[in-house]
């Protein structure tokens, strides 16, 4: 899967995490967006996993803190 | 790995546990340990100290799960039916995959539409009101919500209609529930509904210290969790006690989720847990368990540290389109009593009239729709044919086509012509005595469908393009599915072909002869609390003959049937052609020297056999007997359809003029034709049915 197509796929997923639009090359953490609470984190690992069918373990799951780091180990998993 | 929170959320408004109440509960002396801890086994000292051992993935102070809408239509919680107006029932559309209008389209293809158009109005700020009513977005929304395995994202990203009503869901639970909370709203709106969780602390020993009242109280319990206890009788004793607790607390509906484990004492546990349900008013166990065992081992996720629970992201989507399509309609809202059913291109493949009984072409997934349609009329619910076609065909195809599983005789009503879908759904709900909001109909003639929705706005609908989705919506159909089952249900088939005969022999006998041969026979029970379910079925739907529309909520008629001076009297009645089973019931309380009656309500199936007046003269007359009460005193509320009650209230006491909220008194000495009611040419006994 192309790095675009991932960024573009985690992009949509964080739009509806955040409730707002969010585009393939914008950049957002956890600390930057108030609405992306712990519920909306866990909905969105799992709205991740649908979308790209991977499988984070506890520890990525909680430690994944911003859209980049997700593109990254969602490319990553791709790749493996 | 980052150190999650071990808190449980808390909704504003509902606090922590903090009070428990008095049956709290010595077997919580120790308890199995957090999630992911297995085996660790913590002690509890302080019931309310267990909290603080639960693991959750939340944060101290986030809300969860809560769909916030500053819109406030309803202070209170919708929990009994009768305050909710039939919601605008929305057109099931099915899936496009298979149906023969629109092959090119994958499914697959379809999702990435929807999923490209809702981006698409995101950015652009899509007006929902507008896009509600749209056909395409329909028809792509209930493919979603009817894919076997639908997706979190689409799910989150359908538009909520506008118009529903709140409906608050306090959850008491021991995990993280707000994964299921937080997609079973685009199942219940549906419904007519929006769900506003309500979420406490975790809590094993559901100390339910702030009951909201006005909540739906819904109890979500990993039993699991309890280590060695659900299969003790202790624990058992313990759980029937806490129910009740909750019980006494809120007269809304009660949800209890049941065990869905792998653990061999599961089953034992739900059998005793339903039996627990039953005894309770307006108490439900939800069947869990039943998802588990469709999904297997998809039903775990034991990454539970960040999660807080160990269901999985499918099984928490399933149990949240159970939850939003069966299990909360079923609780809140009036069965569905009818399935009015197309024939060509529903039923079957081809065109009755031209490929003729032997040509048209019957699936497995015919057949499974046909079984289907047969499973709901078992539990009572009315089979009509609605079909432009004709009645000769029809003939044909169920005598010619064993393949053709339902028989002509298993139709109650059919409108078979080619009158206008309108006039003949009014026709069939003419037959089967109830109105058309209560029939849904099945077409797959996207036309037919729009006209009815027209002509018959309150009419539920479903577009059924093909029998895979058709089977779907009809296990699924919010309610339709997920009632249970008593008496009533099942004899108001048998009733309904036995009020043919009768009107066949009313219309060759005078009246008087009439009531004779009818050899009628009424049965009374006084504070019945086994029939308290009827009784308040009776109360919320009667609409005809009702005097009081009081609208009894199952727990409300509990009330009165253990409060003293208080009459609640159930009324059977079989005749020469069929037992009609419980058709009636008055509620009555000592008012001085009165007998107060809150309200009389008669089925409309026991209407017509002229025996009102020594129906109820018959209840009434032993009570004042025996109290010695002087008077009778009627409560009237006017409603739409309750000129028949008032018209028998003028007859029966003599009053001139009854208004809405009027209280008519009478002496029962002056009642008119006292004497010739109680000597009515009916045979009546009562019965103590008190257990």
């Amino acid at each position: 899967m192309k790095r675009s197509e991932i960024k573009n796929g985690v992009a949509e997923l964080l739009s509806i995490t955040v409730g707002r639009p969010i585009t393939g090359n914008e950049s957002i953490t956890r600390e930057s967006e108030p609405t992306w609470d712990s519920l909306k984190h866990v909905q969105l690992i799992l709205m991740l996993e649908e979308r790209f069918g991977v499988q984070f373990s506890e520890e990525e799951m909680a430690g994944l803190r911003d859209s980049d780091e997700i593109a990254r180990a969602i490319e990553k998993k791709s790749e493996a | 790995m980052e150190a999650l929170l071990l808190r449980a959320v808390v909704e504003d408004d509902v606090e922590a546990a903090g009070h428990g109440d008095d049956e709290l509960v010595e077997v919580f002396v120790s308890v199995a340990a957090a999630f992911g801890a297995a085996g660790n086994v913590v002690k509890i000292v302080d019931a309310f100290d267990f909290k603080g051992d639960v693991a959750t993935a939340f944060n101290e102070s986030e809300i969860a799960a809560r769909i916030v809408d500053a819109r406030k239509v309803q202070d209170a919680a919708v929990g009994e039916a009768h305050e909710l107006a039939v919601p605008h029932w929305p057109i099931m559309m099915t899936r496009a995959g298979g149906s023969r209008h629109r092959k090119d389209i994958t499914v697959k293809a379809r999702a990435e539409a929807i999923r490209g158009e809702l981006a698409r109005r995101r950015g652009i700020g899509y007006n929902r009101e507008i896009g509600s009513t749209m056909p395409l977005l329909n028809s792509i929304e209930e493919e979603i919500r009817a894919a076997p395995s639908v997706r979190r994202a689409d799910l989150l990203q359908l538009s909520e209609p506008p118009g529903l009503r709140e409906v608050r869901v306090q959850v008491h639970r021991n995990y993280a529930f707000e994964l299921v909370g937080s997609v079973v709203g685009p199942f219940l709106w549906l419904s007519g509904l929006r769900p506003v969780f309500v979420y406490g602390d975790y809590d094993d020993s559901l100390s339910f210290s702030n009951v909201n009242p006005d909540a739906v109280q819904m109890i979500a319990l990993d039993f699991d969790r309890y280590g060695e206890k659900p299969g003790t009788k202790e624990f058992g004793e313990w759980f029937a006690g806490r129910l009740r607790n909750l019980r006494s607390k809120t007269d809304k509906p009660i949800i209890v989720c049941n065990w869905a484990s792998v653990d061999g004492r599961a089953e034992k546990f739900n059998r005793d847990l339903e039996r627990i349900a039953e005894r309770l008013p307006s108490a439900f166990t939800w069947n869990v368990a039943g998802i588990l065992q469709e999904m297997g081992d998809r039903f775990f996720d034991e990454r539970t540290t960040v999660t807080g629970t160990r269901l999985s992201n499918s099984a928490s989507i399933e149990m949240g389109r159970n939850l939003g399509l069966v299990r909360l309609p079923s609780a809140l809202l009036p069965r569905i009593k009818a399935v009015a059913v197309d024939l060509d291109n529903t039923l079957y493949d081809g065109v009755l009239g031209e490929d003729g009984a032997s040509g048209i072409r019957i699936s497995a997934g015919h057949q499974a729709v046909h079984q289907e349609l047969l499973r709901l009329r078992g539990e009572g619910v009315f089979l009509a044919v609605l079909s432009k076609n004709d009645e000769r065909d029809f003939a044909e195809l169920c005598e010619k086509r064993a393949d053709f599983q339902i028989k002509e005789t298993e139709f109650s009503a059919r409108s078979i012509g080619w009158h206008s879908k309108a006039d003949g759904l009014r026709k069939i709900a003419e037959q089967l005595r109830i109105g058309t909001d209560a029939i849904l109909v099945v077409d797959d003639n996207l036309g037919e469908i729009s006209q009815l929705r027209a002509a018959c706005p309150d009419t539920p609908l479903l577009h059924s393009q093909n029998p895979e989705q058709t089977l779907f919506w009809l296990r699924h159909y919010p309610a339709l599915n997920g009632y249970r089952a008593h008496g009533a249900t099942a004899l108001r088939l048998n009733d309904l072909d036995a009020s043919r005969e009768r009107e066949l022999l009313r219309a060759t006998t005078t009246e008087a002869d009439y009531v004779r041969e009818m050899q009628i026979e009424l049965t009374y029970a006084l504070n019945p609390m086994s029939l308290c379910g009827r009784l308040a079925e009776l109360s919320r739907k009667t609409n005809q003959f009702n005097t009081g529309l009081r609208r009894f909520s199952e727990v409300e008629v509990a009330r009165s049937l253990e409060a003293p001076e208080h009459f609640t009297i159930a009324i059977g009645m079989r005749d020469r052609f069929c037992d009609s089973g419980i058709i009636g019931a008055v509620f009555a309380r000592k008012d001085g020297d009165a007998l107060l009656i809150d309200e009389v309500a008669i089925s409309c199936r026991a209407l017509g056999r002229t025996v009102e007046s020594p129906m109820i003269a018959l209840a009434l007359a032993p009570i004042l007997e025996e109290h010695r009460l002087q008077d009778v005193a009627f409560r009237f509320r006017e409603g739409p359809r309750n000129l028949p009650a008032r018209m028998w209230l003028a007859a029966f006491t003599g009053a001139k003029e009854i208004n809405d909220g009027s209280i008519i008194r009478i002496s029962w000495e002056e009642v008119p034709q006292r004497e010739e009611h109680v000597k009515a040419s009916v045979t009546a006994r009562w019965e103590n049915l008190a257990g």
